[in-house]
């Protein structure tokens, strides 16, 4: 298969810098799938100050927007919770998940732009953020008792529980890794081949549309699973 | 045309639902296989070799079915 156009590398190429990967710390932090995470990055970083540079009592615009997401975000959260102040605590990094993943799925519909989540480097870092902070947020809630959340209901059984409990966390890592890079992944190596093999009209569209479809739903699934991993671990053990 | 929207709705967070409870439940007999194998084979040199896994297959499959538990009452809360 031919190397994909990517906008960014092209930038990158001409200013010298080592832009497809390779062995040093530099090419490393500069391949392509670093690159668009960036890009990410700072469109949501941009997004969010401008959307707050100017706030208004009646909010309009780009703040009306978001003011509608981030309640919206809250409500549901809530709806888990049912506490206000654990709802405060991980809104904002739930609300970042949703949006940074919405933006990094989407930009792979973009001619020229890969899906940063296209790489499972990209989504294990997110999934390693996801699983620490709901152990976290155990400990805090719990102290040296969340132990228990490991060692299921009755005393006698806790000896079976335990690797029971080690391995359900550990699928927990690779399902939320593995399906959001394994959607995207699938989406773009289903788009290039019906390039090659079909042309480059109108075949690829009905992908194209689930594409759009898989996007969306996966930002959300992650968002949701994060969602009830943290109140799982929240909430008072068995 | 609100109805469309809101039953298109309504099937993709079901599509959602249901595809991250099975997947939850593979991925966790796979980690205890793999984890299982790993012992038998690195840490004991083969000399055990059928059982680590057997065994840690079972809980990785208790794992998986811990996890569909949480999931489905977590779940129950969602306005599908």
């Amino acid at each position: 298969m031919e190397h994909p156009l990517l906008f960014l590398s092209l930038i990158l190429d001409a200013l010298g810098l080592p832009a497809h990967g390779g062995e040093t710390v530099l090419a490393q932090a500069l391949a392509p799938h670093m690159q668009y995470s960036y890009l990410a990055m700072i469109i949501c970083i941009a997004l969010a100050i401008l959307a707050t540079k100017r706030m208004e009592m009646i909010p309009k615009g780009l703040q009306n927007l978001f003011e509608l997401y981030v309640n919206w975000v809250e409500e549901f959260i809530d709806e888990q919770t049912h506490d206000k102040r654990k709802t405060l605590i991980i809104l904002p990094v739930m609300a970042t998940f949703m949006f940074y993943i919405l933006v990094a799925n989407y930009m792979g519909l973009i001619p020229g732009f890969m899906s940063p989540t296209a790489n499972i480097n990209i989504t294990l870092g997110c999934t390693a953020i996801s699983i620490a902070l709901y152990h976290l947020l155990g400990i805090r809630f719990h102290g040296i008792g969340y132990i228990k959340h490991f060692m299921g209901p009755i005393p006698w059984m806790a000896p079976m529980m335990f690797p029971i409990e080690i391995f359900s966390h550990i699928g927990r890592i690779l399902s939320l890794s593995i399906r959001l890079f394994g959607n995207m992944v699938s989406k773009e190596i289903l788009l290039g081949l019906l390039f090659m093999l079909a042309g480059p009209y109108l075949a690829p569209l009905p992908i194209m549309f689930l594409g759009v479809l898989v996007c969306l739903l996966q930002a959300f699934i992650f968002f949701v699973l994060s969602i009830v991993y943290s109140v799982e671990a929240m909430s008072e053990g068995h | 045309m609100g109805g469309v929207k809101k039953e298109l709705g309504s099937l993709v967070r079901s599509l959602g639902v249901a595809s991250t409870i099975a997947l939850s439940i593979v991925f966790s007999v796979f980690a205890g296989v793999i984890a299982g194998y790993w012992l038998d084979i690195s840490v004991f040199d083969g000399k055990t070799y059928p059982w680590l896994t057997i065994i840690c297959l079972f809980f990785g499959i208790g794992g998986g079915v811990k996890n569909f538990f949480i999931m489905t009452k977590r779940f129950e809360n969602f306005r599908c």
